[in-house]
């Protein structure tokens, strides 16, 4: 790999970390919200480390997309290859020109990214049901003290 | 030399010592045609009838040799002629190994990246199940909770009733019903809710598959395209040097 | 001692029709003089492919130095960076959560999450400088010995 390709390519990995700091530092709302929404759920608070991570692969793809042409050959295959090591329990044992990969870690990644969606939306769904449920259950219990408060009088 | 022509276009490195092996082949043909000019060049004219003679039978012995060193000429060519093929098949053994080799390559490179996508693929069901799977037993729980709680409430208010109203059935009843009532609802709403969680989670477990179908169908069309490519590469190594001789 | 050398002195002595008695001794010296010249020459000889040889391959490092100068300044860089990280930025990311009030444990947990993926990031890009310099040493090696092919140490007497 020549100098050019390898300076390219250790710039769009850098320019990677920076967003992953940037998204703490500047105080991203989507993040940060969901550190104070999901305290209490572990399941909730994994699916939005995984939202976040998805995001930021995306990124990577982005920050590629963004460059596309001015990338030369070289320092866009060992770009893609470094992509695909940064997502967990990828098997990256193949070698070689990894373009089928590349494409297809990018549609598995926003198909990814829609069931993540659905599961908060499922998740949300059901938080109104809770919700309504506790209602209900201070509501019968405000009713309930008047039937007996009712009942306390009629006895004196 | 039309021979000589097609061997130039493999290159100079096989015509060249071909070209002098010729050469050489033609030297005593031309060292010979030296001495004959020299020689007639130092008869006498006193002799000339002899001179004719011998005159003539020089010329005869030149046809000879000359008919001599044509057929070794002919000869060297073709023997050189078996030369040349014999390279050429080592090439076609060489290019139908390195073929295969290339074949083989791509076999294990196609079955790797089959096994690397449908391994992603994979991992990632299982990865988005089991987050429904932790969000369903999270979400169970608190319904459970708020069950447990309605009815130790529940406890809690039959006693006091209890308390309240130990010589009056009536009023008892009255109240004991409405325990019973709130707790109901209670129980049957999480009852419900904690249902409608699993049809839920039925349905996202289905959409997780509808993913890896996605994915496989993405996988197939880009191993087709794969696949293709590489078949080209192969193709690009099949042709063959007698192609290369031909050309001309 | 060059022994065809001394066989052809003596022949021309002989010719020159020297005494046999001395013959031999001035044979012998003649050869042992010129011999020693030879390896004079030879030695010229070796010292001119040497010094061709050290020539051409000084021009290597030479062209190389830049190179490895280069890998080395990068890794520098990355590793200032890391050093960055750890000290600098995990302590502000660290102080933004806590001024924001966020759990400790679900801080705890991101942050967590952060280093992972940033020190993944920085290992392959370390792993990318490495490998260039593996490669350009590999090809320093290379270039060498071609510059001791061209540089025809067969010729050497």
């Amino acid at each position: 790999m020549d100098r050019e390709s390898l300076l390219t390519t250790l710039s769009l990995l850098r320019q990677g970390r920076a967003k992953l700091v940037s998204r703490f530092i500047d105080q991203d709302e989507v993040m940060l919200s969901d550190m104070f929404r999901f305290e209490r759920s572990r399941a909730l608070m994994a699916l939005a480390m995984d939202r976040a991570n998805v995001s930021w692969i995306t990124h990577h793809y982005e920050l590629f997309d963004r460059l596309a042409e001015s990338v030369p050959p070289d320092a866009a295959a060992v770009f893609k290859t470094c992509v695909l090591n940064l997502i967990d329990r990828f098997d990256h044992a193949r070698e070689g020109d990894l373009t089928a990969e590349w494409a297809l870690v990018q549609t598995m990644i926003s198909e990814k990214k829609s069931l993540l969606e659905a599961q908060f939306d499922f998740s949300n769904k059901d938080d109104l049901n809770y919700r309504k449920l506790v209602f209900a259950q201070h509501r019968e219990r405000a009713l309930f003290e008047r039937i007996f408060e009712n009942a306390m009088e009629k006895k004196s | 030399m039309k021979f000589l022509e097609k061997l130039s276009k493999l290159g100079d490195l096989i015509a060249k010592p071909f070209e002098l092996i010729i050469d050489y082949a033609r030297e005593p043909l031309r060292g010979w045609e030296h001495d004959r000019s020299e020689s007639s060049r130092a008869s006498s004219h006193a002799h000339d009838r002899d001179l004719e003679q011998s005159r003539i039978k020089a010329e005869s012995d030149a046809r000879i040799r000359e008919k001599e060193s044509e057929a070794n000429l002919a000869f060297k060519t073709r023997k050189l002629e078996r030369e040349l093929e014999e390279w050429v098949k080592d090439q076609e053994i060489a290019r139908f190994e390195r073929v295969t080799e290339a074949v083989m390559r791509y076999r294990q490179e196609f079955t790797a990246m089959n096994q690397s996508a449908i391994k992603a693929i994979g991992m990632m069901q299982i990865e988005l199940r089991q987050r429904a799977h932790d969000l369903v037993e999270e979400k169970t729980r608190r319904y459970k909770a708020l069950q447990e709680d309605a009815f130790d409430n529940a406890v809690a208010d039959l006693i006091r009733i209890e308390q309240q109203f130990p010589t009056n059935p009536v009023a008892r009843k009255m109240l004991e019903d409405a325990v019973q009532k709130k707790l109901a609802t209670i129980i049957d709403g999480a009852g419900r809710f904690i249902a409608e969680l699993d049809v839920d989670l039925k349905l996202l477990s289905e959409s997780v598959t509808r993913l890896s179908e996605r994915g496989e169908e993405f996988v197939t069309v880009h191993l087709q395209q794969f696949h293709t490519s590489q078949l080209g590469n192969i193709e690009r190594l099949t042709v063959t040097p007698t192609k290369l001789i031909d050309k001309s | 001692m060059d022994k065809e050398l001394q066989t052809l002195i003596l022949q021309c002595l002989v010719e020159q029709n020297v005494d046999a008695a001395i013959r031999d001794k001035l044979a012998t010296s003649i050869t042992t003089r010129i011999s020693g010249h030879n390896k004079l020459v030879d030695m010229k000889a070796r010292l001119a492919i040497l010094f061709e040889y050290e020539k051409n391959y000084l021009q290597l490092i030479k062209e190389f130095k830049e190179e490895i100068k280069f890998a080395g300044s990068i890794q520098e860089d990355l590793r200032k960076e890391r050093a960055k990280f750890f000290s600098d930025t995990l302590k502000e990311v660290s102080t933004t959560l806590q001024e924001s009030q966020v759990d400790p444990t679900v801080a705890a947990t991101w942050l967590k999450d952060l280093v992972g993926s940033y020190t993944k990031s920085l290992d392959l890009s370390s792993g990318l400088i490495e490998e260039q310099t593996i490669d350009t040493i590999g090809k320093i090696r290379n270039d060498a010995r071609s510059v001791v092919k061209d540089v025809d140490v067969t010729q050497m007497p």
